[in-house]
């Protein structure tokens, strides 16, 4: 069988992937695709937990995530096409009014 | 016999109704109220002065500072006349209702008609105030009272700068000589135990060094508030003011305060030679300054206030020889003339629309008949021509000075010599001649003639209440009970000799005055001309004494303020830096909000690895 | 192992085409690519109701959602806007290394607390009805949490989207700002 740890990596890996094209993504779908790069390498880590214990309530805690993953993008596209809306463009840069 | 509080309380009513309702009193009907309370307390001042011939009249009111000098010593608000304050009040309010009079017509259109008289109301109040106290420091009170009202009426037309400067130039000079009164004042509480004036003048006083200081702080106040040397130069630019409050104040009555403050405490002065002689050679020399400054003045009022500021030097002269009643003869002489001069210029001044220049009159004789003839009638009196009121008051100082000191009466003579030239050239100035200027001069309005006749009258005749003529006179023999002093008079050929000399340097006086400008020609004195138009640098002298050192400590300060100012800002923008660093965190892009989550994951994720590092090794 | 190899690859270059590729699309595939691999090797985890679910609502409806989205907004051109704060990227890529490297020594030191054999069996092959009794006995509250949560966004997202029928202000929208609005 495959060790925990390498499913570990992978999850490691994915989730470094995805932070960093939250960074270099400079338009607000893409960013949110990146979050859920994220979320998904946090799902493969929390199923091989899943399996390293024996437990099934890492699965079931997954499928909660994955639920509140499609709530979430649900409202966060609608909060888009509202910004597009308005701004007609998804770039993230010009929505810098929030100065410190 | 009236209360005396009446003299005070008249006027001071007056001030109270026009400064609060003054808007109510329409057309020149606050004139008229100023005027006729002024007109009442002069009827008071006149009723008082026949029933006081005998015996003093001293009203204590009420306990103004109860225990103030220990048990039983309390300060007291009273009003004391006798005949010294009787005669100084009957001037007071006499000429101060002819010049409300007068004013009425000078001011009809000026937009603060009103508060004008509420100042002239609140001044005479003030004044009468400063000559009824009957201690020193209700004195004091009074003193400071019409130097408000000085500074408020210098200022009147506050709109223009210079006014307004030279309204608080004359405050701060002021206040100099104020300070020399108030610690006569301490002083004669701490020699005495008391500063009430009737009290102490039937103290005996010994004479030692600390009356003598006594006598020279009350010097320095008399010569700060009578614009003596030093503190001269305030006077002059205290023109400034409307022409009636230059005849009022800065002519017949508050200048003159200096000279009472010293009649009032002979019996200080007479004990103390020293500060006497002071006094009358201040007095003398501020005579010849003054009348050297008037020569070649050209402004109708400046050549005024430094003949002013002469005739008081002499009056010091008077006084600080022991002539206390020449002083007072002289005070009451010079109210007339020169208020009589002061109103004849306030006159030529409304007639030639604000003009003040003497070059650009001439010929006003023709135009204005009866304000010619006042001022020449006054130019006589002050220039001591016989049977004219100057005469007899001059020969009495100038004869009481010869009996003093030669030299001092021979500055005095001298100085007569000038004031009938500097008087005649006035004269010749804005009367002879053609006229220069571009306005249409027109006589005044009788609200304004009735004034300038009744002083006219005064001073041509105002001499017959004390002729020295050969031994005692009348004013002499009243003022005796009060100042109680045996006068200096000299033997009759040397007094007959005096009066003839003085009257022939008046005539050569008026010779040189005629041989230049007789027929309006407008020469400068050649040589000494420029000195005397600056008044003998004596501002320039302050300006560079003490006005320049001022300023120079002043900017040093502030430079070094600026130092320490620049410290303090720079030590805030050194802490406020790191802030603005953390600023540029905050920059609102949500990229740069990530990045900050991803370093703080990062540190959380390398602490496990060291750690986990640290454990395997 | 060399499936699970495989996959991992297939996962990662989907990651790396996610947040690499140019045109927004290929993002998405890159993406449903990566997602489904990660389907796969939940099934090697013994997870097959998950893998299920992954490849029906995430690779299915939620990426279909994004692809409609992107085409809606016309984002799939890249952007060509000046970047305004260029040091991000460099940040980004810095933090990332350091990030990943950390993680691969921290999660390469991972201890089993059992035997793999003993766990997996103890799954039950991940199956629905194990699962959906775990959820609906000890997760019951977190279920029904979610479940209401599901709703809001229902709605929340239709409230967010929804064009008012009648505009009580007449004045038109604020205009695109020019050069703003043509590079999105």
């Amino acid at each position: 069988m495959i060790p925990t740890s390498d499913y570990l990596l992978l999850s490691g890996l994915l989730f470094t992937l995805g932070i960093v094209g939250v960074l270099i993504r400079r338009t607000a779908v893409l960013v949110f695709l990146s979050v859920e790069l994220m979320l998904n390498a946090a799902n493969l880590a929390m199923v091989a937990f899943a399996r390293a214990w024996g437990q099934l309530q890492a699965q079931s805690a997954v499928f909660i995530v994955m639920t509140l993953a499609a709530a979430e993008v649900a409202i966060g596209l609608a909060i888009l096409i509202a910004i597009f809306r308005k701004r007609v463009s998804t770039e993230v840069d010009p929505l810098s009014e929030m100065k410190g | 016999m009236l209360p005396v509080y009446l003299l005070p309380l008249l006027p001071f009513l007056g001030f109270l109704v026009l400064i609060l309702f003054g808007r109510r009193f329409p057309g020149p009907l606050a004139g008229a109220l100023a005027s006729a309370l002024v007109g009442l307390a002069f009827v008071v001042a006149l009723i008082d002065f026949f029933s006081v011939r005998s015996v003093p009249m001293h009203e204590l009111l009420w306990s103004w500072l109860p225990g103030i000098g220990g048990k039983g010593h309390n300060l007291e608000i009273g009003f004391y006349l006798d005949r010294l304050s009787s005669l100084m009040t009957l001037v007071v309010t006499g000429v101060g209702f002819l010049i409300h009079v007068f004013s009425i017509g000078y001011m009809e259109h000026d937009p603060r008609f009103p508060r004008f008289f509420a100042f002239l109301n609140f001044f005479v109040a003030l004044m009468l105030i400063l000559v009824l106290a009957d201690s020193y420091p209700l004195m004091f009170v009074g003193w400071e009272g019409v130097g408000v009202a000085s500074y408020l009426l210098i200022g009147f037309w506050f709109e223009g700068k210079i006014n307004a400067n030279a309204a608080r130039k004359a405050f701060v000079m002021n206040r100099i000589g104020d300070l020399g009164f108030l610690l006569g004042i301490f002083l004669i509480f701490r020699q005495y135990g008391t500063t009430v004036l009737p009290s102490l003048a039937k103290m005996p006083i010994k004479t030692d060094s600390a009356l003598e200081l006594i006598c020279l702080f009350l010097l320095v106040g008399a010569i700060g508030k009578s614009a003596q040397l030093p503190l001269t130069t305030w006077l002059a630019d205290a023109m400034a003011g409307p022409t009636p409050v230059s005849a009022l104040i800065h002519a017949a009555t508050m200048v003159t305060a200096g000279v009472y403050l010293v009649a009032r405490s002979h019996f200080f002065f007479s004990q103390a030679p020293v500060a006497s002689s002071w006094v009358a050679w201040v007095g003398g020399l501020t005579a010849l300054y003054g009348a050297l400054s008037a020569m070649n003045q050209y402004d109708i009022k400046k050549i005024l206030a430094y003949s002013t500021i002469s005739q008081l030097g002499y009056m010091f002269m008077a006084v600080g020889v022991g002539a206390y009643w020449a002083g007072m003869y002289h005070l009451v002489t010079h109210a007339f003339f020169k208020a009589l001069l002061f109103l004849a210029a306030g006159s030529v001044i409304h007639a030639l629309q604000g003009e003040q220049d003497t070059r650009k009159m001439g010929g006003l004789a023709k135009t204005m008949p009866l304000t010619g003839a006042v001022g020449l009638i006054a130019v006589l009196a002050i220039s001591g021509i016989p049977p004219f009121s100057g005469f007899f008051s001059k020969e009495a100082i100038l004869g009481a000075s010869f009996a003093y000191s030669p030299w001092l009466w021979a500055v005095g003579t001298f100085t007569a010599l000038l004031t009938a030239f500097y008087m005649l050239r006035w004269y010749l100035l804005v009367f002879s001649g053609t006229y220069r200027g571009q306005a249409h001069p027109h006589e005044s309005g009788p609200v304004m003639a009735v004034p300038l006749v009744a002083l006219a009258i005064l001073a041509a005749l105002g001499g017959v209440i004390g002729p020295q003529l050969l031994g005692s006179n009348w004013l002499e023999n009243y003022l005796k009970p009060v100042l109680g002093l045996p006068s200096l008079h000299n033997p009759a050929t040397t007094e007959l000799s005096l009066i003839a000399i003085a009257v022939l340097l008046a005539l050569l006086g008026f010779l040189w005055a005629y041989l230049r400008y007789r027929s309006g020609r407008l020469t400068d004195l050649r040589g000494f001309g420029p000195i005397s138009a600056k008044a003998l640098y004596l501002d320039d002298l302050y300006a560079g004494s003490v006005a320049s050192p001022s300023k120079a400590i002043s900017g040093a300060l502030e430079r070094t303020d600026r130092v320490f100012g620049g410290g303090m800002s720079a030590t805030g923008e050194v802490l406020t830096e790191p802030g603005r660093w953390t600023n540029l965190w905050q920059s609102g892009f949500v990229r740069v909000y990530a990045l900050s989550m991803l370093l703080g994951t990062l540190l959380l994720v390398l602490y496990l690895a060291v750690r986990m590092l640290g454990g395997s090794l | 192992m060399i499936l699970f190899l495989i996959l991992a690859l297939l996962s990662l270059v989907g990651g790396v085409l996610t947040i690499a590729a140019s045109n927004a699309i290929h993002a998405v595939l890159g993406l449903v690519g990566t997602l489904i691999s990660l389907a796969m090797l939940y099934v090697t985890l013994d997870a097959h109701f998950l893998a299920a679910v992954q490849v029906i609502v995430y690779a299915g409806a939620v990426m279909v959602l994004f692809l409609f989205v992107v085409m809606l907004l016309n984002a799939a051109r890249p952007v060509s806007s000046r970047d305004p704060i260029p040091y991000v990227r460099e940040l980004a890529v810095i933090f990332g290394v350091l990030l990943a490297g950390s993680l691969l020594l921290v999660l390469n030191g991972y201890a089993p607390p059992r035997s793999l054999a003993n766990a997996a069996s103890d799954l039950a092959g991940g199956a629905p009805g194990p699962v959906g009794a775990v959820l609906l006995s000890k997760f019951l509250l977190p279920f029904e949490a979610v479940s209401l949560l599901l709703l809001v966004a229902v709605i929340g997202s239709v409230a967010l989207v929804l064009r008012p029928q009648v505009q009580e202000d007449p004045a038109p929208e604020p205009a695109a700002q020019p050069g703003r609005g043509e590079t999105a």
